[in-house]
């Protein structure tokens, strides 16, 4: 849809707004909020939606501060999502599967490197599941929702230094996973 | 190995894993590399989300918008084009606007990206004027829903006023079953299920909060303009009627006349006085700390407020002159749903809280902090109300009131009551004992004692819950809040009935 040049049109003319940098800016941490919580995709769109055509109908959303406004976002997303929960009465599921080998891409490669790759692959696969849950959601949202720690820090409640701490263990605990599983094959 | 782990530090690790040419230590980069590729189809499909939505955030305002240039040619002023021409901006005003300006005006400096919302220059002020007239165009509508008519069973009022600040509400003709005093407050700047707040005081104004503070005065059934305005807030009355709490990125008390006494800053763990002016909430960190439940101690000193903090839901109790925090509450709540409801007992000696989903009902010592009672709930919770003579609690469950005893530990009672919705939100214990006010779709009341129904008051909104009761002091009244929320505009029904009419 996104080449779709008519639909490339629509979107021109929000482009360079104020919209269009709060969207860059908040968009992503609010929709993998939203994803993480009630794990649909779908329905996860719609809020975040719903959340900016909010924005266009506040008048006093511009004349707020940049904390106010974070903090508008976020409080608004959370009750959607909290409502959206309840209608439903179901349970989100908090783990997504967001690790799949890619296969187009190691086709260049030699079979043997193709083997090796996909044999590091399944080891880094399964030593991110032997992580503590905590540690492998903020994998999943550095990672797969390319956000920043500053990005991460309100969608897990957690201060900035808080989350990079704790990617930091993340990491390091992974290495001395895959290390542990080095020297178990040797 | 480990002296790569040395070589990093929190506070690197940000750019570490950034997907930039910097060099790192080839085991380093190898892996976030790896990281990347494994989760590059999910990352990949996320940003597909995000363009969707933006595509059709843009679709959604295109009609409005050539809707508006049409009647703007028609009038013989072009005032809009589209599509990245540059625009005539004749006769744009407008609040939004003009707060656009501003804060366009303190942007930060614009960085790269790499999505097709990226800047493109010179459309700014385009975008202002229309988002302004889009917002005009919502504040009309709004406009045009005052005064509508709401279907109000066995005859009665006809009319609810909103509007300008002194806007009288709609007072009863006469007839059973109808409200006393109705008002609705819409609040067309905002377009989400937001939480709403209803409190009565003492003195005779009742409160509601639909993202704004709207107060009537319940005698007249008149607009209180002083204690009406458009911040976002939730305001709860002093037992004595004299103070009013709102909340926000903030605490403040106000007295009658709307004149700030006191802010104070709040945040998990300290609410810290603050002498004058406007202090930000630093810790207001996503979901937001202040805009959880509170309620007065029945002596007015002390405040209870719901807090949450990571993921832990939780209770502090902080002094109403001071601000100090004196006691933090334990009540492991579910992550979605938190705590929804807390009330002190009459007595002052109690705190209690409803944790749907999670430890269910929780009771406190007010004085030691310590928990008493737990009433786990399998079903949701979202009320709970303490007993005039502070010895028993009703709570919500399922399509029935229970009444629990706090010394025997035991339910005493259970009333099933009959609500189209199939199920019950709210309860309020009346002042002096003898009621229970039950919401659901319909508003019912219910002798205590023995559950049996007083009265059943139609449902005045458009087909949602009651979000929240109040009791009159004198326990003769009784007020109800139920919201809705259609094309945009979030609106906050408020209802006050007779007790028996």
């Amino acid at each position: 849809m996104l080449h779709d040049e008519k639909s490339l049109q629509d979107t021109l003319w929000l482009e360079n707004s104020f919209l269009a940098e709060l969207y860059q800016c908040h968009a992503p941490g609010l929709f993998a909020y939203a994803y993480r919580l009630l794990a649909s995709r779908e329905e996860a769109e719609d809020i975040v939606l719903d959340v900016f055509l909010g924005v266009l109908q506040n008048a006093q959303f511009a004349a707020f501060d940049r904390e106010k406004q974070k903090s508008w976002l976020w409080t608004i997303t959370r009750n959607k999502v909290v409502d959206c929960y309840r209608r439903s009465a179901r349970r989100p599921l908090i783990s997504i599967e967001w690790l799949a080998e890619p296969l187009y891409e190691d086709a260049a490669l030699a079979p043997d490197q193709v083997s090796l790759k996909q044999e590091e692959y399944a080891q880094l696969f399964y030593a991110v599941k032997t992580l503590p849950e905590a540690q492998q959601e903020l994998l999943r949202l550095r990672f797969g929702h390319d956000l920043k720690c500053s990005q991460i820090a309100p969608l897990l409640k957690k201060n900035e230094s808080a989350v990079r701490s704790m990617l930091y263990r993340s990491l390091r605990s992974l290495r001395a996973i895959l290390k542990k599983q080095e020297k178990g094959e040797k | 190995m480990e002296k790569r782990e040395d070589r990093l530090n929190p506070e690197e690790i940000d750019t570490l894993t950034e997907r930039s040419g910097r060099q790192l230590p080839e085991e380093e980069r190898r892996l976030i590399q790896d990281f990347y590729r494994l989760s590059e189809n999910y990352r990949l499909e996320n940003e597909r989300s995000l363009d969707r939505i933006w595509i059709r955030l843009a679709q959604t305002q295109k009609p409005s918008l050539s809707l508006l240039e049409n009647r703007q040619n028609e009038a013989g002023g072009k005032l809009l084009s589209m599509k990245g021409k540059s625009m005539e901006t004749k006769d744009v005003s407008g609040e939004f606007a003009a707060a656009l300006r501003t804060s366009q005006g303190a942007k930060q400096p614009g960085k790269g990206s790499r999505r097709n919302w990226r800047r493109r220059p010179g459309l700014d002020v385009a975008i202002a004027a229309a988002l302004a007239i889009v917002l005009g165009w919502a504040l009309l509508y709004a406009g045009s829903h005052a005064g509508t008519q709401i279907p109000a069973t066995g005859g009665g009022s006809t009319k609810v006023g909103t509007g300008p600040q002194g806007t009288t509400g709609v007072i009863a003709q006469n007839g059973p079953r109808a409200p006393f005093c109705s008002f609705q407050d819409p609040n067309a700047s905002i377009q989400a299920n937001i939480e709403h707040t209803l409190s009565w005081s003492r003195r005779g104004e009742i409160t509601t909060t639909s993202w704004n503070v709207d107060t009537y005065n319940v005698q007249t059934c008149r607009q209180v303009p002083a204690l009406t305005n458009q911040q976002p807030t939730f305001a709860y009355w002093s037992p004595d009627g004299t103070h009013l709490l709102i909340l926000w990125s903030q605490a403040q008390i106000l007295d009658k006349t709307g004149q700030v006494l006191v802010t104070h800053t709040v945040t998990p763990g300290s609410v810290a006085r603050v002498s004058t002016g406007y202090v930000p909430l630093v810790s207001l960190s996503g979901s937001g700390n202040a805009n959880e439940a509170s309620a007065w101690s029945p002596d007015g000193t002390r405040i209870a407020s719901v807090y949450v903090t990571g993921t832990t839901y939780g209770v502090e109790i902080w002094s109403a002159t001071t601000g100090a925090h004196q006691i933090t509450l334990d009540c492991p709540a579910n992550e979605y749903y938190g705590i929804r409801s807390i009330a002190w007992s009459p007595d002052g000696k109690y705190l209690t809280a409803s944790a749907p989903q999670g430890s269910g009902i929780c009771v406190w010592n007010a004085s030691t902090g310590s928990r008493i009672v737990t009433i786990p709930g399998t079903t949701a919770s979202e009320s709970v109300a303490f007993s005039a003579d502070s010895k028993e609690l009703a709570f919500v469950r399922d399509s029935n009131i229970v009444i629990y005893n706090l010394a025997s530990r035991h339910v005493m009672r259970t009333f099933a009551v009959a609500d189209p919705y199939g199920s019950l939100s709210e309860v309020a214990w009346s002042p002096d004992g003898e009621y229970l006010a039950v919401g659901g779709q319909d508003l019912h009341v219910l002798k205590a004692s023995t559950g049996s129904s007083i009265a059943t008051y139609k449902s005045l909104a458009r087909g949602t819950l009651i979000e929240n009761l109040a009791w009159s002091a004198d326990s003769t009244d009784v007020a109800s809040q139920s919201a809705d929320q259609q094309d945009a505009i979030s609106t906050a029904f408020v209802n006050l009935w007779h007790v028996g009419d």
